[in-house]
Protein backbone atom coordinates (compact mmCIF):
# COMPACT_ATOMS: atom_id res chain seq x y z
CA UNK A 1 0.00 0.00 0.00
CA UNK A 2 2.69 2.97 -0.82
CA UNK A 3 -0.42 4.49 -3.15
CA UNK A 4 -3.54 5.75 -2.67
CA UNK A 5 -6.39 6.55 -5.42
CA UNK A 6 -7.00 10.24 -5.49
CA UNK A 7 -9.28 11.93 -7.58
CA UNK A 8 -8.95 15.84 -8.06
CA UNK A 9 -12.24 17.59 -8.47
CA UNK A 10 -12.40 21.34 -10.05
CA UNK A 11 -15.52 23.19 -11.28
CA UNK A 12 -14.41 22.63 -14.68
CA UNK A 13 -13.60 18.97 -14.90
CA UNK A 14 -11.60 16.30 -13.53
CA UNK A 15 -8.29 17.84 -12.94
CA UNK A 16 -6.58 14.87 -11.70
CA UNK A 17 -7.44 11.31 -11.46
CA UNK A 18 -4.98 8.47 -10.73
CA UNK A 19 -2.60 7.25 -8.28
CA UNK A 20 -0.22 9.02 -5.87
CA UNK A 21 2.44 8.40 -3.22
CA UNK A 22 2.54 11.70 -1.43
CA UNK A 23 0.80 15.16 -0.90
CA UNK A 24 0.62 18.37 0.85
CA UNK A 25 -2.50 20.51 0.92
CA UNK A 26 -2.64 24.03 1.94
CA UNK A 27 -5.40 23.45 5.03
CA UNK A 28 -6.99 26.21 6.69
CA UNK A 29 -4.31 25.83 9.81
CA UNK A 30 -1.69 24.98 7.66
CA UNK A 31 0.18 23.18 5.29
CA UNK A 32 -0.53 19.50 5.64
CA UNK A 33 0.89 15.96 4.02
CA UNK A 34 -0.89 13.14 3.11
CA UNK A 35 0.11 9.82 3.05
CA UNK A 36 -0.72 6.14 1.62
CA UNK A 37 -2.85 4.79 4.46
CA UNK A 38 -4.06 8.02 5.86
CA UNK A 39 -6.62 8.46 8.58
CA UNK A 40 -9.85 8.75 7.28
CA UNK A 41 -10.65 12.53 7.21
CA UNK A 42 -12.48 15.43 6.02
CA UNK A 43 -10.70 18.72 6.00
CA UNK A 44 -11.13 21.96 4.43
CA UNK A 45 -8.93 23.52 2.45
CA UNK A 46 -7.87 27.15 1.48
CA UNK A 47 -6.29 29.00 -1.46
CA UNK A 48 -3.01 27.36 -1.94
CA UNK A 49 -0.45 25.71 -3.65
CA UNK A 50 -0.68 21.65 -3.94
CA UNK A 51 2.10 19.55 -4.17
CA UNK A 52 1.52 15.83 -4.97
CA UNK A 53 3.91 13.09 -5.93
CA UNK A 54 3.03 10.71 -8.64
CA UNK A 55 3.75 7.17 -8.95
CA UNK A 56 7.27 7.82 -10.86
CA UNK A 57 8.17 9.74 -8.05
CA UNK A 58 7.98 12.99 -9.60
CA UNK A 59 6.47 16.03 -7.79
CA UNK A 60 3.56 18.33 -9.67
CA UNK A 61 2.16 21.58 -8.71
CA UNK A 62 -1.16 22.73 -8.73
CA UNK A 63 -3.03 26.45 -7.82
CA UNK A 64 -6.07 25.80 -6.46
CA UNK A 65 -9.20 27.66 -4.67
CA UNK A 66 -11.33 27.05 -1.68
CA UNK A 67 -12.50 23.50 -1.12
CA UNK A 68 -12.90 20.18 0.95
CA UNK A 69 -10.36 16.90 1.15
CA UNK A 70 -11.64 13.87 1.95
CA UNK A 71 -9.62 10.67 2.72
CA UNK A 72 -11.22 7.39 3.17
CA UNK A 73 -10.06 3.53 2.66
CA UNK A 74 -7.03 4.76 1.08
CA UNK A 75 -9.02 6.57 -1.17
CA UNK A 76 -8.45 10.74 -1.58
CA UNK A 77 -11.10 12.60 -3.38
CA UNK A 78 -10.31 16.69 -3.56
CA UNK A 79 -13.19 18.89 -4.23
CA UNK A 80 -12.31 22.53 -5.38
CA UNK A 81 -13.58 25.62 -7.08
CA UNK A 82 -10.52 26.12 -8.91
CA UNK A 83 -7.24 23.82 -9.75
CA UNK A 84 -4.70 25.42 -11.88
CA UNK A 85 -1.56 23.92 -13.36
CA UNK A 86 1.92 26.44 -13.41
CA UNK A 87 1.32 26.60 -17.18
CA UNK A 88 -2.40 27.29 -17.09
CA UNK A 89 -1.72 30.52 -15.41
CA UNK A 90 -2.44 33.82 -17.47
CA UNK A 91 0.49 35.79 -15.44
CA UNK A 92 -0.92 39.48 -16.56
CA UNK A 93 -4.81 38.66 -15.47
CA UNK A 94 -3.60 37.44 -12.32
CA UNK A 95 -1.57 40.61 -11.64
CA UNK A 96 -4.18 42.78 -12.68
CA UNK A 97 -6.83 40.59 -10.24
CA UNK A 98 -4.22 41.24 -7.79
CA UNK A 99 -4.06 45.03 -7.86
CA UNK A 100 -7.83 45.62 -8.87
CA UNK A 101 -8.11 43.65 -5.21
CA UNK A 102 -5.50 45.60 -3.20
CA UNK A 103 -7.60 48.67 -4.51
CA UNK A 104 -10.74 47.86 -3.81
CA UNK A 105 -9.64 46.24 -0.16
CA UNK A 106 -8.68 49.51 0.50
CA UNK A 107 -12.07 51.28 -0.34
CA UNK A 108 -14.20 48.06 0.55
CA UNK A 109 -17.79 49.88 2.22
CA UNK A 110 -18.28 47.20 4.33
CA UNK A 111 -16.63 43.80 5.99
CA UNK A 112 -19.08 41.44 3.27
CA UNK A 113 -16.96 43.59 0.49
CA UNK A 114 -13.66 43.61 2.28
CA UNK A 115 -14.15 39.52 2.72
CA UNK A 116 -14.80 39.37 -0.81
CA UNK A 117 -11.88 40.86 -1.63
CA UNK A 118 -9.74 39.60 0.51
CA UNK A 119 -10.61 36.10 -0.82
CA UNK A 120 -10.13 37.13 -4.28
CA UNK A 121 -6.60 38.90 -3.31
CA UNK A 122 -5.60 35.60 -2.05
CA UNK A 123 -6.36 33.42 -5.36
CA UNK A 124 -4.25 36.00 -7.28
CA UNK A 125 -1.51 35.68 -5.21
CA UNK A 126 -1.23 32.00 -4.52
CA UNK A 127 -1.53 32.06 -8.68
CA UNK A 128 1.65 34.24 -8.92
CA UNK A 129 2.87 32.02 -6.16
CA UNK A 130 2.83 29.00 -8.11
CA UNK A 131 4.34 30.59 -11.19
CA UNK A 132 7.43 32.35 -9.69
CA UNK A 133 8.50 29.10 -7.82
CA UNK A 134 8.65 27.46 -11.39
CA UNK B 1 -56.43 47.28 -55.10
CA UNK B 2 -56.39 48.40 -51.58
CA UNK B 3 -56.98 44.44 -50.31
CA UNK B 4 -53.79 43.63 -52.77
CA UNK B 5 -51.81 46.21 -50.79
CA UNK B 6 -52.92 45.05 -47.25
CA UNK B 7 -51.85 41.82 -47.89
CA UNK B 8 -48.62 42.53 -49.42
CA UNK B 9 -47.46 44.68 -46.57
CA UNK B 10 -49.32 41.86 -43.72
CA UNK B 11 -46.48 39.87 -45.78
CA UNK B 12 -43.51 42.31 -45.63
CA UNK B 13 -44.15 42.76 -41.71
CA UNK B 14 -44.27 38.64 -40.76
CA UNK B 15 -40.98 38.22 -43.17
CA UNK B 16 -39.56 41.33 -40.71
CA UNK B 17 -40.32 39.55 -37.88
CA UNK B 18 -39.06 36.20 -39.16
CA UNK B 19 -35.78 37.51 -39.81
CA UNK B 20 -35.52 38.92 -36.12
CA UNK B 21 -37.18 35.50 -34.61
CA UNK B 22 -34.32 33.50 -37.33
CA UNK B 23 -32.05 35.33 -36.27
CA UNK B 24 -32.78 34.87 -32.01
CA UNK B 25 -32.57 31.29 -33.09
CA UNK B 26 -29.11 31.44 -34.31
CA UNK B 27 -27.57 33.67 -30.97
CA UNK B 28 -29.87 31.23 -28.88
CA UNK B 29 -28.23 27.86 -30.63
CA UNK B 30 -24.52 29.30 -30.09
CA UNK B 31 -25.27 30.08 -26.81
CA UNK B 32 -26.50 27.00 -25.97
CA UNK B 33 -23.45 25.17 -27.47
CA UNK B 34 -21.29 26.94 -24.97
CA UNK B 35 -23.64 26.76 -22.24
CA UNK B 36 -24.10 23.04 -22.37
CA UNK B 37 -20.30 22.33 -22.88
CA UNK B 38 -19.64 24.07 -19.50
CA UNK B 39 -22.52 22.38 -17.93
CA UNK B 40 -21.05 19.28 -18.81
CA UNK B 41 -17.44 20.39 -17.09
CA UNK B 42 -19.73 21.36 -14.51
CA UNK B 43 -21.78 18.50 -13.57
CA UNK B 44 -18.68 15.89 -12.04
CA UNK B 45 -17.78 18.72 -9.81
CA UNK B 46 -21.20 19.23 -8.69
CA UNK B 47 -21.34 15.54 -8.14
CA UNK B 48 -18.59 14.93 -6.58
CA UNK B 49 -19.39 18.25 -3.71
CA UNK B 50 -23.35 16.80 -3.37
CA UNK B 51 -21.49 13.49 -2.29
CA UNK B 52 -19.11 15.04 0.15
CA UNK B 53 -21.66 16.99 1.68
CA UNK B 54 -23.77 13.52 2.14
CA UNK B 55 -20.51 11.60 3.37
CA UNK B 56 -19.62 14.72 5.79
CA UNK B 57 -23.65 14.96 7.59
CA UNK B 58 -23.72 11.01 7.92
CA UNK B 59 -20.51 11.41 9.94
CA UNK B 60 -20.87 14.28 11.66
CA UNK B 61 -21.54 14.53 15.31
CA UNK B 62 -24.31 16.48 16.65
CA UNK B 63 -23.64 19.98 15.99
CA UNK B 64 -25.06 23.23 17.00
CA UNK B 65 -23.69 25.50 13.92
CA UNK B 66 -26.54 27.91 12.37
CA UNK B 67 -25.73 26.75 9.24
CA UNK B 68 -27.18 23.18 10.45
CA UNK B 69 -29.67 24.19 12.55
CA UNK B 70 -33.78 24.47 12.14
CA UNK B 71 -34.98 27.76 13.43
CA UNK B 72 -37.10 27.24 16.73
CA UNK B 73 -39.40 30.20 15.79
CA UNK B 74 -42.69 30.01 15.31
CA UNK B 75 -44.12 29.28 11.74
CA UNK B 76 -45.85 32.26 10.96
CA UNK B 77 -42.71 34.51 12.75
CA UNK B 78 -40.02 32.99 10.26
CA UNK B 79 -38.43 34.60 7.17
CA UNK B 80 -37.82 32.64 4.63
CA UNK B 81 -35.54 33.29 1.93
CA UNK B 82 -35.75 32.28 -1.92
CA UNK B 83 -33.37 33.00 -4.41
CA UNK B 84 -34.74 32.70 -7.82
CA UNK B 85 -32.83 32.72 -11.02
CA UNK B 86 -34.92 34.21 -14.11
CA UNK B 87 -33.88 35.45 -17.47
CA UNK B 88 -32.50 38.98 -17.53
CA UNK B 89 -34.70 39.04 -21.08
CA UNK B 90 -38.36 37.37 -22.38
CA UNK B 91 -39.34 35.97 -25.18
CA UNK B 92 -37.97 32.03 -24.06
CA UNK B 93 -41.35 30.58 -23.97
CA UNK B 94 -42.72 29.41 -20.62
CA UNK B 95 -38.89 29.54 -18.96
CA UNK B 96 -39.77 33.07 -16.88
CA UNK B 97 -43.64 32.67 -16.05
CA UNK B 98 -42.64 28.85 -14.91
CA UNK B 99 -40.41 30.16 -12.30
CA UNK B 100 -42.63 33.12 -11.10
CA UNK B 101 -45.28 30.06 -10.51
CA UNK B 102 -43.45 28.25 -8.66
CA UNK B 103 -42.23 31.00 -6.14
CA UNK B 104 -46.08 31.78 -5.29
CA UNK B 105 -46.73 28.32 -5.29
CA UNK B 106 -43.88 27.81 -2.50
CA UNK B 107 -44.83 31.32 -0.27
CA UNK B 108 -48.26 30.60 0.14
CA UNK B 109 -47.58 26.89 1.21
CA UNK B 110 -44.43 28.41 3.36
CA UNK B 111 -46.15 31.83 4.86
CA UNK B 112 -44.66 33.05 7.55
CA UNK B 113 -42.33 36.50 6.17
CA UNK B 114 -40.89 36.19 3.03
CA UNK B 115 -37.53 37.85 1.44
CA UNK B 116 -37.04 37.89 -1.75
CA UNK B 117 -33.94 37.60 -4.03
CA UNK B 118 -33.98 38.27 -7.70
CA UNK B 119 -31.46 37.17 -10.09
CA UNK B 120 -32.08 38.26 -13.58
CA UNK B 121 -34.42 40.94 -14.91
CA UNK B 122 -37.67 39.39 -15.92
CA UNK B 123 -38.25 38.53 -12.19
CA UNK B 124 -37.79 41.92 -10.51
CA UNK B 125 -40.12 43.39 -13.26
CA UNK B 126 -42.64 40.64 -12.71
CA UNK B 127 -42.52 41.33 -8.82
CA UNK B 128 -42.93 45.07 -9.24
CA UNK B 129 -45.47 44.80 -11.70
CA UNK B 130 -47.39 43.11 -8.99
CA UNK B 131 -46.47 44.95 -5.70
CA UNK B 132 -44.57 42.25 -4.33
CA UNK B 133 -41.40 43.79 -2.55
CA UNK B 134 -38.35 41.93 -3.51
CA UNK B 135 -34.89 43.16 -1.34
CA UNK B 136 -34.10 46.03 -3.76
CA UNK B 137 -30.04 46.43 -3.65
CA UNK B 138 -29.82 42.71 -4.44
CA UNK B 139 -29.01 43.23 -8.44
CA UNK B 140 -27.62 40.69 -10.02
CA UNK B 141 -27.56 39.49 -14.08
CA UNK B 142 -28.07 35.78 -14.98
CA UNK B 143 -26.85 36.48 -18.27
CA UNK B 144 -23.43 35.74 -17.93
CA UNK B 145 -22.89 32.88 -14.91
CA UNK B 146 -18.99 32.80 -13.31
CA UNK B 147 -17.80 31.51 -10.45
CA UNK B 148 -17.66 35.44 -9.45
CA UNK B 149 -21.16 35.71 -9.26
CA UNK B 150 -21.50 32.66 -7.64
CA UNK B 151 -20.00 33.90 -4.89
CA UNK B 152 -20.87 37.59 -4.93
CA UNK B 153 -24.36 35.97 -4.23
CA UNK B 154 -23.71 33.65 -2.03
CA UNK B 155 -21.76 36.18 0.49
CA UNK B 156 -25.11 38.58 -0.20
CA UNK B 157 -26.89 35.81 1.50
CA UNK B 158 -24.71 34.54 4.00
CA UNK B 159 -25.09 38.48 5.31
CA UNK B 160 -28.47 37.71 5.63
CA UNK B 161 -28.47 34.99 7.10
CA UNK B 162 -25.54 35.26 9.81
CA UNK B 163 -27.26 38.47 10.63
CA UNK B 164 -30.52 36.46 11.79
CA UNK B 165 -32.50 37.92 8.97
CA UNK B 166 -33.71 34.46 7.64
CA UNK B 167 -34.99 31.61 9.13
CA UNK B 168 -34.11 29.28 5.59
CA UNK B 169 -33.31 29.90 2.14
CA UNK B 170 -34.79 28.23 -0.79
CA UNK B 171 -33.09 28.24 -4.19
CA UNK B 172 -35.66 28.09 -7.08
CA UNK B 173 -34.17 27.38 -10.46
CA UNK B 174 -34.82 25.57 -14.03
CA UNK B 175 -32.95 22.19 -14.93
CA UNK B 176 -32.67 20.58 -17.71
CA UNK B 177 -34.16 16.83 -17.51
CA UNK B 178 -32.93 15.84 -20.88
CA UNK B 179 -31.51 17.92 -24.05
CA UNK B 180 -35.00 19.26 -24.82
CA UNK B 181 -36.65 19.51 -21.73
CA UNK B 182 -36.52 21.79 -19.23
CA UNK B 183 -37.71 21.20 -15.03
CA UNK B 184 -38.27 23.96 -12.33
CA UNK B 185 -36.57 22.88 -9.31
CA UNK B 186 -36.79 24.03 -5.79
CA UNK B 187 -33.84 23.16 -2.91
CA UNK B 188 -33.34 23.78 0.53
CA UNK B 189 -30.14 25.52 0.88
CA UNK B 190 -30.07 26.48 4.47
CA UNK B 191 -29.88 24.94 7.10
CA UNK B 192 -28.44 22.50 5.41
CA UNK B 193 -29.30 18.98 6.76
CA UNK B 194 -33.09 18.77 5.55
CA UNK B 195 -32.10 19.64 1.95
CA UNK B 196 -30.28 16.19 1.87
CA UNK B 197 -33.17 14.20 2.02
CA UNK B 198 -31.45 11.38 4.05
CA UNK B 199 -32.36 9.27 6.85
CA UNK B 200 -30.28 9.69 9.54
CA UNK B 201 -32.62 7.72 11.78
CA UNK B 202 -31.41 4.46 9.28
CA UNK B 203 -29.90 1.88 11.51
CA UNK B 204 -26.75 1.11 10.47
CA UNK B 205 -25.39 -2.82 9.50
CA UNK B 206 -23.52 -3.85 12.42
CA UNK B 207 -21.17 -5.98 10.42
CA UNK B 208 -20.59 -3.50 8.19
CA UNK B 209 -17.03 -0.78 8.33
CA UNK B 210 -18.31 2.09 9.34
CA UNK B 211 -15.34 4.87 8.98
CA UNK B 212 -14.63 7.64 11.78
CA UNK B 213 -13.42 10.80 10.32
CA UNK B 214 -11.67 13.20 11.82
CA UNK B 215 -12.29 17.10 11.51
CA UNK B 216 -9.47 19.32 11.39
CA UNK B 217 -9.19 21.57 13.23
CA UNK B 218 -12.77 21.19 14.43
CA UNK B 219 -16.01 19.85 13.41
CA UNK B 220 -17.03 23.02 13.99
CA UNK B 221 -14.76 25.00 11.78
CA UNK B 222 -14.73 22.14 8.77
CA UNK B 223 -18.91 23.29 8.74
CA UNK B 224 -17.86 26.41 8.42
CA UNK B 225 -15.19 25.76 5.55
CA UNK B 226 -17.17 23.45 3.71
CA UNK B 227 -20.55 24.29 4.19
CA UNK B 228 -19.90 28.02 1.93
CA UNK B 229 -18.40 25.84 -0.24
CA UNK B 230 -21.00 23.46 -1.13
CA UNK B 231 -23.79 26.61 -1.52
CA UNK B 232 -21.22 28.35 -3.52
CA UNK B 233 -20.84 25.19 -5.97
CA UNK B 234 -24.53 25.02 -5.70
CA UNK B 235 -25.43 28.34 -6.54
CA UNK B 236 -23.24 28.23 -9.56
CA UNK B 237 -24.58 25.32 -10.61
CA UNK B 238 -27.67 26.41 -10.81
CA UNK B 239 -27.09 29.39 -12.54
CA UNK B 240 -25.39 27.23 -15.38
CA UNK B 241 -28.37 24.97 -15.71
CA UNK B 242 -30.47 27.99 -15.59
CA UNK B 243 -28.91 30.13 -17.99
CA UNK B 244 -29.02 26.51 -20.21
CA UNK B 245 -32.37 26.01 -20.08
CA UNK B 246 -33.26 29.93 -21.12
CA UNK B 247 -31.11 29.26 -24.16
CA UNK B 248 -32.91 26.08 -24.76
CA UNK B 249 -36.36 27.26 -24.03
CA UNK B 250 -35.61 30.24 -26.10
CA UNK B 251 -34.28 28.31 -28.75
CA UNK B 252 -37.51 26.10 -29.27
CA UNK B 253 -40.14 29.42 -28.67
CA UNK B 254 -38.05 31.22 -31.69
CA UNK B 255 -38.25 27.84 -33.74
CA UNK B 256 -41.85 27.53 -32.92
CA UNK B 257 -42.10 31.35 -34.14
CA UNK B 258 -40.02 31.47 -37.50
CA UNK B 259 -42.32 28.14 -38.40
CA UNK B 260 -45.90 29.98 -37.66
CA UNK B 261 -44.19 32.65 -39.83
CA UNK B 262 -43.85 30.45 -42.76
CA UNK B 263 -47.02 28.99 -42.56
CA UNK B 264 -48.78 32.46 -42.19
CA UNK B 265 -46.97 33.37 -45.19
CA UNK B 266 -47.83 30.54 -46.99
CA UNK B 267 -51.27 30.90 -46.47
CA UNK B 268 -51.38 34.94 -47.36
CA UNK B 269 -49.57 34.38 -50.29
CA UNK B 270 -51.87 32.23 -51.27
CA UNK B 271 -54.46 34.87 -50.55
CA UNK B 272 -52.82 37.78 -52.44
CA UNK B 273 -52.37 35.21 -55.73
CA UNK B 274 -56.13 34.71 -55.26
CA UNK B 275 -56.73 38.77 -54.88
CA UNK B 276 -54.40 39.25 -57.62
CA UNK B 277 -55.67 36.83 -60.30
CA UNK B 278 -59.49 38.22 -58.88
CA UNK B 279 -58.31 41.75 -60.48
CA UNK B 280 -56.78 40.34 -63.55
CA UNK B 281 -60.31 38.87 -63.98
CA UNK B 282 -62.43 41.55 -63.44
CA UNK B 283 -60.27 43.81 -65.63
CA UNK B 284 -60.44 41.15 -68.44
CA UNK B 285 -64.07 41.02 -67.92
CA UNK B 286 -64.34 44.59 -67.81
CA UNK B 287 -62.24 45.10 -70.99
CA UNK B 288 -63.86 42.56 -72.96
CA UNK B 289 -67.27 43.91 -71.77
CA UNK B 290 -66.67 47.27 -73.09
CA UNK B 291 -65.31 45.62 -76.33
CA UNK B 292 -68.55 43.91 -76.80
CA UNK B 293 -70.45 47.07 -76.41
CA UNK B 294 -68.38 48.88 -78.73
CA UNK B 295 -68.86 46.17 -81.28
CA UNK B 296 -72.65 46.17 -80.48
CA UNK B 297 -72.95 50.08 -81.70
Amino acid sequence: MNTFATQIISSDGVFYFGRLRALVIPAVDGEMGVLPGHEEMIIALKEGILRYKDGKDVWHKAAIGRGTIQFANNRCTIVVDTAEKPEEIDVRRAMEAKKRAEEQLQHALSEREYRLMQASLARALTRLKLVENN
Amino acid sequence: MAQLKEIRDRINSIQGTQKITGAMYMIATTKLRHAREHRDNNAVYFAALKNLMERLLRHLPESEHPFLRVSDKLPEEQIHGYLMITGDKGLAGAYNQNIHKEVDKLMRKNGGRSKIFVVGDTGRRYFRNHNVPTVEDFVFSSGNPTHHLGRMILSYLLQHFQAGGLDDLYIIYTAMKSAMEAEVRVRQLLPVRSSLDIDLSRDVPKDVYNEEFIFSPSPYEVIDAVVPNYLNGYIYSALIESFCAEQSSRMLAMQTASEAASTMIKDLNVKYNRARQGVITQEITEVSAGAEALSSI
